[in-house]
């Protein structure tokens, strides 16, 4: 089942959310040990695409399938994008970038789970 | 140039756009490819609106005058489009499947196209003064 990853993914999503505002209330940059966690996002995400074609290629198909499987494509994009657009920035608010992303991702994989929901139903 | 329009903030909006660009484009390609005979014209409204988002992104992440009038043009269209599509599917539900970004002023889509024209603008109006006006 897709949902098993689905809860790791939003998970991560909100914490590296909430974490880039802790960030931007201290008036710090993004750090390292952030940049590895966002590499270990990135990967996660890579497993949730391969694993949601695997299962539409098998015949476990949702209500929405090209939808589904353009979020699980599109959200591949949206953190290596967030990172390079937050470290080409010096100011600020830059860190906040990544906050964007990261929701945008958590917000994309709840949506993926409710389509996912119609499988089978 | 170091433009503060595109710079600081206004880099986050720049940000929140491309997503909403991504979200809009793939959607209307999707629709189109999979279903375009069940409702093509809020199909190509909800295409038109992903390549506006396109052009909005563009437009606010350039410094320089013409950059920005792209970005007032575009922006003001996505409000006037929001509401108006919003108006039309909440008046007249039949023909307006859920089918954009815009119906029912952006719901399905937490009504971040309404406000992010509106913040947009609002962005546009705030850096300004630090334009330089060049006469035409």
């Amino acid at each position: 089942m897709s949902s098993i990853l689905s809860g790791p993914v939003i998970a991560l999503g909100l914490i590296t959310s909430i974490w880039s505002v802790l960030l931007f209330a201290r008036d710090r940059r993004a750090s390292n040990t952030m940049l590895l966690v966002l590499i270990a996002f990135e990967v996660l995400l890579l497993v949730q695409l391969i694993v949601a074609i695997v299962l539409v290629t098998r015949g476990e198909r949702p209500d929405e399938t090209a939808t589904f499987i353009a979020y699980a494509a599109s959200e591949l994009l949206i953190l290596p994008a967030g990172v390079f657009w937050s470290a080409a920035d010096k100011s600020r608010t830059s860190v906040l970038v990544i906050f964007i992303a990261c929701f945008a991702v958590a917000v994309m994989t709840a949506r993926m789970f409710q389509i996912w929901s119609t499988v089978g139903g | 140039m170091d433009d503060p329009r595109t710079s600081g903030p206004g880099r986050l909006l720049v940000a929140v756009y491309a997503i909403f660009a991504l979200a809009a484009c793939s959607r209307a390609i999707v629709q189109i490819a999979t279903e375009f005979s069940n409702a093509p014209l809020p199909y190509l409204l909800s295409l038109l609106s992903g390549i506006v988002y396109v052009i909005a992104t563009l437009a606010l992440a350039r410094p320089g005058a013409t950059w920005r009038r792209v970005a007032l043009a575009t922006c003001t269209f996505e409000l006037v489009g929001v509401i108006g599509v919003g108006l039309f599917s909440v008046l007249d539900s039949g023909d307006f499947p859920d089918a954009t970004v815009w119906s029912n002023f952006g719901q399905g889509y937490g009504y971040v196209p309404l406000v992010l024209p509106m913040i947009g603008l609002y962005w546009l109006w705030r850096t300004r003064t630090q334009v330089p006006v060049t006469p035409v």
